[in-house]
């Protein structure tokens, strides 16, 4: 097992970001992994060092209508300018997924090429109607604490008293969420 | 998040209050050493505009010493035409001044159109900082400058005495001045929106300059454009009504016609008597102001004199938010703030009864 750089949000000189990172529909620009990883060079640009980003991971589609295709996911930690600016950082992420074919008229939960979520932007908390940080759902989804154990199993999120394998060990055990095996690609 | 003191959007809205809510324009300003001393750090005064955290900051900084019933967002009025590309730079002493200066219908054909969550997100993200900040405390104001203000500096280049340039503008070129008017117009709505949207849970249209027209340049080249605003705004957000002041200074003699322009409230400089504004305007609209600043220079007890004395002659009815007539001055004690804003909550209890 490789060694896991620490992740803190204490740092003086950078403030952390976490994304996640969705697709259940392959497009023109690619197929779910395609996309994703496109996803991630454009991230990859904003951040000041190297991101730290998970493995792909599969999960089973939740609230979502019948017979939605299987979803694609991974996370990824970007080191942003300490002083970056959450709207700005909100609109690149909306003007790169629309870059990416997302196609935003559909229904709720209906199968998307991408979907890049905002969960974490330092310890900031921001509510209005552009975006909520921390993301409201974050630390409920299995999809989202799975990925984020790999890389950063020890850290705890703003607002939580536990760490990322401790809230994944108390999440209900519903919603099935497994590593993607690279063989299989 | 429940608002804890929501007597100022009360006022706006002519509903009854307990006391009578006051705020001063300018209030996060350089008669506080705090903000003198943020200042400092920001270097520039665009940089602590452009900063959230340090336009949230200096926002917060009065509500830390005094009681004021509302926040008002840290910003310029000159951001759009900034974003617009105009090029906006304080120099030392003199004001704000623009690099690129309108002088002929080519320049304002080639403005650039701006969204203002993408040009202008520095600003909404203060905003929802400062709502979060806020947690509830008191409502929160966003405003802009009216599109006849911001017309003014970009074809100026900065401040004026006279507005010749403007001015002489306004005469020979008047399609080309309305094709202006109209673009800041649009910009104008979309960026309050956007603060709306971001956060704020009122807002102030500042006509600076609307004062230096002849009546019917007012009516025509200001107030049309500002209703046209009024009527495009959002009216309600997270189920409250989001009011809308409309401050024109040097405005006093058009009283009744900006009473018509659909806003929920007037601001007034200190040239009319806040009781004969009530006389023009009737129910239709709440007044904001209007206390000359010059008086915070004054002892203490003129203070509370002149208070009680705007209080009394307003009188016993709803639709008043207490206010300076214009921004306060660098050179102000801080302490005559506090006697201010005590003397507006003490003496005006009597008449909310």
């Amino acid at each position: 097992m490789k060694s896991q750089p620490s992740i803190t949000f204490e740092e003086s000189d950078t403030l952390i970001s976490i994304v996640g990172l969705g697709s259940n529909l392959d497009s023109r620009n690619g197929s779910k992994f395609e996309i994703i990883r496109k996803a991630i060079n454009s991230l990859e640009e904003l951040s000041s060092r190297p991101s730290i980003i998970s493995s792909f991971y599969e999960s089973e589609p939740e609230f979502c209508p019948p017979d939605s295709p299987i979803f694609v996911n991974l996370v990824a930690v970007l080191f942003l300018p300490v002083n970056a600016e959450p709207m700005r950082f909100f609109r690149c992420v909306q003007k790169l997924e629309k870059r990416l074919g997302r196609v935003r008229s559909r229904g709720i939960n209906e199968p998307r090429q991408i979907d890049i979520d905002l969960l974490f932007f330092g310890r900031k908390s921001i509510s209005s109607d552009y975006l909520t940080i921390p993301h409201p759902r974050a630390v409920k989804r299995r999809f989202v604490l799975e990925p984020l154990a790999e890389i950063a199993p020890n850290l705890i999120l703003p607002g939580q008293e536990f760490s990322v394998v401790e809230l994944l060990s108390r999440l209900p055990n519903n919603g099935w969420v497994r590593k993607f095996q690279a063989t299989q690609l | 998040m429940a608002l804890k003191n929501d007597r100022l959007l009360k006022a706006l809205l002519g509903q009854e209050v307990d006391v009578t809510p006051v705020w001063m324009m300018r209030q996060a300003g350089r008669y506080l050493p705090e903000y003198r001393n943020t200042r400092k750090i920001a270097g520039d005064f665009m940089n602590l505009c452009r900063s959230p955290e340090m336009a949230c900051e200096v926002t917060l900084q009065p509500l830390r010493r005094y009681s004021f019933d509302a926040a008002i967002l840290f910003s310029d009025i000159l951001t759009i035409p900034d974003a617009m590309g105009q090029g906006l730079y304080f120099e030392e002493g003199e004001g704000p001044r623009f690099k690129k200066v309108i002088q002929t219908r080519a320049d304002v054909d080639s403005l650039r159109e701006i969204t203002a969550i993408d040009d202008l997100s520095y600003v909404m993200s203060a905003v929802t900082l400062i709502r979060n900040e806020l947690n509830g405390s008191v409502p929160l104001i966003g405003f802009s400058g009216s599109p006849w203000t911001l017309a003014t500096y970009m074809i100026e280049g900065g401040g004026s005495k006279d507005f010749s340039k403007v001015k002489a503008f306004m005469y020979n070129e008047p399609e080309a001045m309305h094709l202006l008017l109209e673009k800041l117009t649009d910009a104008v709505i979309d960026y309050l929106n956007s603060q709306i949207r971001a956060g704020a849970q009122a807002v102030q249209i500042f006509d600076t300059w609307g004062g230096v027209l002849n009546t019917p340049g007012y009516f025509k080249f200001s107030l049309n454009y500002m209703k046209r605003i009024v009527s495009k705004l959002i009216r309600q957000h997270d189920s409250r009504d989001v009011p809308i002041i409309l401050f024109t200074k040097n405005g006093g003699q058009w009283l009744s016609q900006i009473a018509d322009a659909g806003a929920h409230a007037i601001g007034l400089d200190w040239t009319i008597e806040i009781g004969a504004a009530k006389k023009l305007v009737g129910t239709k609209c709440a007044l904001q102001g209007n206390m000359d600043p010059s008086i915070l220079y004054s002892s203490p007890k003129t203070i509370r004199e002149e208070v009680d004395r705007i209080l009394s002659d307003f009188g016993k009815q709803n639709g008043h938010v207490f206010n300076l007539g214009h921004g306060i001055a660098p050179g102000v004690n801080p302490d005559h703030v506090k006697i201010f804003v005590d003397s507006v909550h003490e003496i005006s209890a009597q008449y909310h009864i």
